[in-house]
């Protein structure tokens, strides 16, 4: 188990530099979760910290010591990789036995060792199988495995679940929760999917363009997202932004995203946004929290008519698509309401779920006393 | 399997059957006659069978010629030019596929390109060479020879086959806690196990059936080697063609059981599964 810093880590490749020294603490036994869309440099960043990538500048520290000089096997680290890279001429009990071979562990030691971690993944069973003998998802296991029977100081996944389908994905997205809850070894943990980002970790790491753009918990994300970047990246089905005008008249603020559609800006974030009055502006809405329900509109919300164009029914909601200016936007109905496209509805938000985006710099403008407003959960 | 007529198998098995004779008749023709009294061999018209099987043409090969030190030579001439070539191989052609290095590729293609000299064409300089650095007629001269010539075949092959196995495995063998070194001997070598043993046995017939370097590098009688052993029989006063036909017999035996055993381990890969679902 470590603490886990980077340094001002920097990565050049040629005079491409695609890691732009970023820094990062991890908590020892805490679980964090690197994600991005491709070519964000998060992967890069993983093999930076295993030793499989050279390093350019800056340091990599384990509790407190440098390590980015040091070869992977003198890291103390396992890795999981995407793409399993079993052994394919051993066994799985000699693939999860390998780094205890390495070691020189004792075999009736590395017996037990192995067993515990066969036990449990449920493989044990499969101990005698050569990998091209498994499924996709036993491999996944055994590849868990074979980082299991070491206690290494750092996990390293490397999207570990994106070859599996969404039933075994979801099934050992919770497996390796429960992993960690027992064991509480530090983790890091590259996906691109931000459902796994957001279920699974403690620290969600948003990377784009070899920046970090935010740290933080999954909820501080969903809530507080610092740029349009994160905003848009994290939640599901994605943000909506809508481009608009504020505009200040002797009410206060508000928003004009065109067809007639004025949003109202609440009272206590006039301090925030008036530096945006006159200006275009993005206005961002969760599709949760654009509601197309019967309750009455209240006060402290802002309502929209628009004309639905895709009905998609989930069950217990159903997704609305509509158009405005060109653009689809999306929200979510009652299936109650049985909507059909074409048919106009009226679709209401607070006002505290409202984002206004300055897009020139991307940022999101947070108002200073913002913090604690309470989870909403979505859907 | 598809669904072939009948009369397709039949033309596909004549299309065999065809090549087969073409292919295995004279190799049938030349162990039979090493079987037949040298009364036989000139019969007219020509038995296919020997009426007389005898060993006599490998009992007087035993006895009247070298025929157990040329092969002794042979044998440790072939071995030794295939253990230096996957020395030099395999350490070279991992380099050239995992080390990044300026003139990389370039290195890899004039090394094939040197395998498209003929033998005949550096000879000559080759054996002066050697004679400057004392080795003419010696077996290690055959040795550096042969190697030089398998050299840039089998870096070529084996370099494909290293860039086969995929490069996570290297790296999860690193990090499970092994060097660099480790990680090849564990993972790499096993995994090109096919491609290194298909390169021992190209090496292994080009040293074997050289005649053109033993012929110009070795002088001496008890140096030589089999193909070199052998065409001597033919300037004998009286060309016993039993004797050469039993010592053609005697030559390949050895190749076949060394195929035959080796075979499997050429059946190539050891299957998908380490990588992906």
């Amino acid at each position: 188990m470590a603490e886990v810093k980077l340094v001002a880590l920097e990565k050049k490749f040629g005079d491409i530099s695609v890691i732009h020294r970023i820094n990062l603490d991890i908590a020892d036994g805490e679980f964090a979760v690197l994600v991005g869309p491709s070519g964000c440099g998060k992967t890069t960043t993983l093999r930076m910290v295993a030793g499989l990538e050279e390093v350019t500048g800056g340091s990599i520290l384990f509790d407190g010591k440098a390590v980015e000089r040091l070869e992977p096997k003198d890291r103390d680290i396992a890795m999981v990789f995407q793409s399993y890279a079993l052994y394919p001429h051993m066994s799985v009990r000699d693939n999860m036995a390998f780094s205890l071979r390495m070691k020189g562990v004792s075999s009736a030691e590395k017996k037990r060792l192995v067993g515990i971690a066969a036990e449990m993944l449920g493989i044990t069973d499969l101990l005698d199988r050569k990998p091209r003998q498994l499924s996709g998802g036993q491999r996944q296991r055994v590849a868990m495995g074979r980082a299991l029977v070491r206690e290494p100081k750092v996990f390293l996944f490397d999207e570990p679940l994106s070859n599996l389908d969404a039933a075994l994905r979801a099934q050992m997205r919770i497996e390796i929760k429960r992993i960690h809850q027992r064991l509480r070894t530090t983790i890091i943990y590259v996906t691109h999917d931000q459902v796994e980002a957001m279920t699974l970790a403690d620290k969600i790491v948003v990377m784009n363009g070899g920046h970090i753009e935010q740290v933080g918990d999954p909820l501080t994300l969903y809530r507080r997202p610092v740029s349009r970047f994160v905003a848009g990246f994290i939640g599901s089905p994605k943000m909506n932004f809508f481009p608009a005008r504020l505009l200040a008249d002797e009410s206060g603020l508000h928003a004009d995203l065109g067809e007639g559609i004025r949003i109202e800006m609440p009272q206590e974030r006039d301090a925030a946004y008036r530096p945006y009055a006159g200006r275009s502006v993005e206005i961002g809405i969760r599709p949760e929290h654009l509601l197309d329900d019967a309750r009455p509109i209240d006060s402290g919300a802002v309502a929209m008519d628009v004309t639905v164009d895709v009905v998609e029914p989930l069950g217990s909601t159903s997704l609305l698509t509509f158009v405005l200016g060109g653009t689809s936007y999306t929200a979510i109905g009652d299936v109650a309401l049985m909507r059909r496209p074409g048919g106009r509805v009226r679709l209401r938000a607070a006002a505290k779920d409202i984002y206004l985006i300055d897009p020139e710099s991307g940022r999101v403008v947070h108002p200073a006393d913002d913090a604690s407003t309470p989870v909403r959960l979505a859907i | 399997m598809t669904g072939r007529s009948g009369l397709q198998w039949l033309l596909l098995g004549l299309a065999v059957a065809l090549l087969l004779a073409f292919a295995a008749f004279p190799l049938l023709w030349m162990g039979l006659t090493a079987l037949k009294p040298s009364t036989e061999i000139f019969t007219w018209p020509p038995r296919l069978l020997p009426e007389a099987p005898t060993l006599s043409n490998i009992e007087r090969l035993f006895a009247q010629t070298h025929f157990v030190t040329y092969f002794k030579n042979s044998v440790i001439v072939s071995s030794a030019a295939v253990i230096l070539t996957l020395l030099l191989a395999v350490p070279g052609a991992y380099g050239l596929t995992r080390y990044r290095f300026f003139g990389r590729e370039t290195i890899a293609a004039t090394v094939l390109f040197t395998y498209m000299f003929a033998p005949i064409m550096i000879i000559i300089p080759f054996y002066i060479v050697m004679r400057t650095f004392g080795l003419a007629n010696t077996h290690i001269a055959l040795v550096l020879a042969y190697c030089a010539f398998s050299l840039p075949f089998a870096l070529w092959m084996l370099r494909t086959f290293f860039q086969s196995i995929p490069i996570d495995l290297e790296e999860a063998a690193m990090t499970d806690g092994a060097s660099r070194f480790r990680a090849v001997i564990h993972v790499v070598i096993p995994m090109a196990l096919p491609g290194i043993i298909a390169t021992a046995i190209l090496t292994f017939i080009l040293a074997w059936n050289d005649y053109i370097f033993a012929r110009i590098l070795i002088s001496s009688d008890n140096l030589k080697t089999l193909p070199v052993g052998i065409a001597d029989l033919y300037n004998a006063s009286v060309i016993d063609w039993g004797m050469i036909m039993a010592s053609g017999l005697l030559v390949i035996i050895p190749v076949i059981i060394v195929f035959s055993y080796v075979q499997k381990f050429l059946v190539a890969g050891w299957g998908s599964g380490g990588v992906k679902g």
